[in-house]
């Protein structure tokens, strides 16, 4: 896997199965080894660093009590992201119908920016929503690769497709991303 | 982060850099913060009132094969003895199923040919042998056999035999009943059976 960084698929399995017989300390060494980059493809999906937090953390407790199915068939940090990305992709479709019914609920984020922070504000929710509108399995290939930073073997691995379809879940998702980020015109 | 960058040879495209992909790596880049420091110990914190994971039966079966599973030696001996149980029983058990279809009375002999060849033509031999005694009585005059005259029926029926058991019965009026309830009638065969005549 030449474009893997999370590595060393088999201390995952060795992290895992000494979890699996009882040593819970073991998983300390997956959260501090992966929460950098959950917290960040959180972020990059919900774009509140409280919402990224508690996704994280929620994701973390889910991959623990569902450790017994990983099968290791791929490295624990991308199973654990596939975990953390639909987390939080749930937790923002919640968060929307909460805004939908307090359409006046204030914007945490831009009300004491600048004004090209705010510009750079408005163009970051044009990418996170712009991916959030796509339909699956696109929306999951396009996070997981460019939020979650995973490689394509990485995200076959992780959601049991072959490394083809992962491809043209990725080349297709990308197609329909170009109108919606206002691009229809150069592609 | 050690990641290389979005490359259009990915996805097998060698042309210019995707718009879409070029623009989601730039946000990828702008949105790059650190978790709090204390978030792992929190994450641990809320693990420890979990209870202990346990391994689903398939990953255990897969652990098992890999050879990952606690105690997968004996385990692995297990899991070949009891294959090999199958095995052996589903190959004995098919077996038995065949001899038993093959025991099973008319099953793969054609029936129809045998029916045939049993009844080359009418014989009024049949007569006697399936006449039941009629219930004397009093008033019930059993009709005679010899005394009716069979008439070959027109019916190409192939199981003769049976279909003309006669059901005896009890005619108070002699003159009329006796002929056709009581005495079979011996069956004309179908062609088949009369072609042997012809030679």
């Amino acid at each position: 896997m030449e474009a893997a960084w999370h590595d060393g698929a088999v201390d995952d399995r060795r992290i895992a199965d000494a979890v699996l017989e009882g040593d819970r300390d073991a998983f300390r060494i997956l959260v501090e080894r992966e929460q950098v980059a959950v917290f960040r493809a959180c972020l990059r999906i919900l774009g509140r660093p409280a919402d990224a937090e508690d996704v994280a953390q929620e994701s973390f407790v889910m991959a623990y009590r569902a450790l017994g199915s990983y099968r290791g068939e791929g490295p624990l940090g991308g199973w654990l992201m596939r975990i953390a990305t639909r987390q939080a992709y749930r937790r923002l479709s919640q968060r929307r119908e909460t805004l939908e019914l307090s359409p006046e609920l204030p914007q945490a984020s831009s009300s004491n920016d600048p004004v090209h922070a705010t510009l750079a504000g408005e163009r970051q929710d044009a990418v996170r929503t712009a991916v959030a509108a796509l339909s699956e399995p696109y929306r999951e290939v396009v996070a997981l690769r460019f939020f979650s930073e995973l490689s394509l073997e990485e995200i076959a691995g992780a959601t049991g497709r072959p490394l083809n379809t992962v491809k043209t879940h990725l080349r297709r998702g990308l197609e329909r991303l170009r109108p919606l980020l206002g691009q229809e015109a150069r592609a | 982060m050690s990641r290389p960058p979005f490359d259009p040879d990915e996805l097998e495209r060698h042309e210019d850099a995707d718009p879409a992909a070029e623009q989601l790596e730039a946000y990828a880049r702008s949105v790059a913060g650190t978790p709090p420091a204390d978030l792992a110990d929190r994450i641990m914190s809320a693990i420890s009132k979990e209870p202990a994971p346990r391994r689903s039966p398939d990953a255990w079966l897969a652990a098992l094969l890999a050879g990952r599973a606690p105690g997968h030696r004996w385990a692995r001996t297990g899991v070949a003895a009891a294959s090999l149980v199958l095995v052996v029983g589903g190959v004995l058990a098919a077996g038995e199923l065949v001899r038993v279809i093959g025991d099973r009375p008319g099953v793969g002999t054609s029936p129809s040919p045998a029916v045939v060849s049993a009844s080359p033509s009418p014989s009024p031999r049949l007569t006697p042998s399936i006449t039941p005694t009629p219930t004397p009585a009093p008033t019930v005059t059993p009709s005679e056999p010899d005394a009716s005259t069979p008439e070959p029926s027109d019916s190409s029926g192939s199981t003769f035999g049976q279909s003309a058991t006669p059901i005896p019965t009890e005619t108070e009026h002699e003159s009329d009943s006796h002929g056709g309830a009581e005495t079979p009638q011996p069956t004309e065969t179908p062609r088949a059976s009369g072609g042997g005549g012809d030679g």
